[in-house]
């Protein structure tokens, strides 16, 4: 299954006009993914530009691509903001409010003896990062935030839209893609993404679900691969792989922590959004 | 295009387009087409009135 991911908007949040900042991801099965190729690549030739940026194109042009969308095998998921609900401040409020979060529990943690210095590391460096613009700036921090929700989400479709048979082989392999925002390296929030994902889809505000038949034999690929003992499910190996021809393209590391959760027959929601 | 869709309501092309990806967009079947997101400390109310054609 691949996955691809973009925002559109700065996630300014300017103070003197309406604006709305919105993040989509465009969910297809692997066997799908060389007809959305020869279908951009096709447009890209026709319309004489290097991307198809909606904001961009010509509106009736966004007709077409959006009936070539609605046509396939293709999932959408989209989340939004605007500045009517969120404001700079707000944001900057926001993250004191974490950065004073992860001081308390770094000091329960410690008076409960934990001494994994590890820990201490990992809450000084997210304190850190939470409290101080100057190491990333508040639209990228709102912008990394938020699509570890849009990634859930994203996630959870995969799953939920492609129950049939007809797809066990596609969700077999997972590939990530979001667009990069520097060529070359990864920006200030890219980073924060790549570290906190993990461990933010491993807590208690996002879980997974499967079908319970996908455990039965033949057991579902997705289950096989990434199941573990015990009805666990392993974000370590839902693999990233990179695929796509954008210059800047990022895929997603899974690896970087251990994190697991139960399967549940329910979503639930993140209480620090709405 | 989403974003067009919200920032622009009047623009009836732009709806034409989005209404056709619209019921892909939801998860579930009496679900929103989008998320509306924001912090908890957030402030104001949500614009039903430029969001309901589109969620």
């Amino acid at each position: 299954m691949h996955l691809y991911f973009d925002e559109s908007g700065d996630f300014g949040f300017t103070a003197d006009r309406f604006d709305a900042y919105v993040q989509a991801a465009l969910i297809s099965p692997g066997s799908f993914v060389e007809k959305i190729s020869h279908y951009v690549h096709n447009a890209k030739r026709e319309l004489g530009v290097e991307e198809l940026h909606a904001a961009e194109l010509p509106d009736e042009k966004l007709i077409e691509i959006c009936r070539f969308l609605d046509g396939g095998p293709l999932s959408l998921v989209a989340q939004v903001t605007d500045t009517h609900v969120m404001t700079d401040a707000q944001i900057t409020e926001h993250r004191q409010e974490q950065a004073e979060l992860l001081e308390r529990n770094i000091e329960k943690y410690k008076q409960s003896g934990g001494q994994w210095e590890g820990a201490v590391v990992w809450y000084t460096r997210h304190i850190k990062r939470a409290a101080l613009a100057s190491r990333i700036n508040n639209s990228e921090y709102v912008q990394a935030d938020l699509f570890v929700n849009l990634i859930h989400a994203a996630l959870f479709k995969s799953i939920v839209r492609y129950t049939d048979d007809a797809w066990r082989d596609d969700l077999a392999d997972f590939h990530f893609v979001l667009d990069g925002k520097l060529p070359g390296k990864l920006a200030a929030g890219e980073k924060e993404l790549n570290v906190l994902l993990v461990p933010r889809l491993g807590s208690n505000d996002y879980e997974l679900v499967v079908p319970t038949n996908w455990s039965a034999e033949p057991v579902h690929p997705f289950v096989a691969k990434f199941g573990t003992d015990g009805d666990k499910l392993s974000l370590n190996r839902i693999s990233s792989t990179g695929c796509g021809s954008r210059s800047h393209t990022r895929t997603l590391a899974f690896s970087s922590s251990t994190s697991s959760r139960t399967w549940s027959a329910r979503r639930s929601s993140n209480p620090r959004m709405r | 295009m989403v974003c067009k869709a919200i920032v622009e309501p009047e623009n009836e092309v732009i709806y034409a387009a989005y209404s056709l990806i619209r019921e892909n967009l939801r998860t579930e079947r009496a679900g929103q087409a989008l998320s509306l997101v924001r912090y908890a400390t957030g402030q104001d109310n949500l614009d039903e009135g430029r969001y309901r054609p589109v969620l």
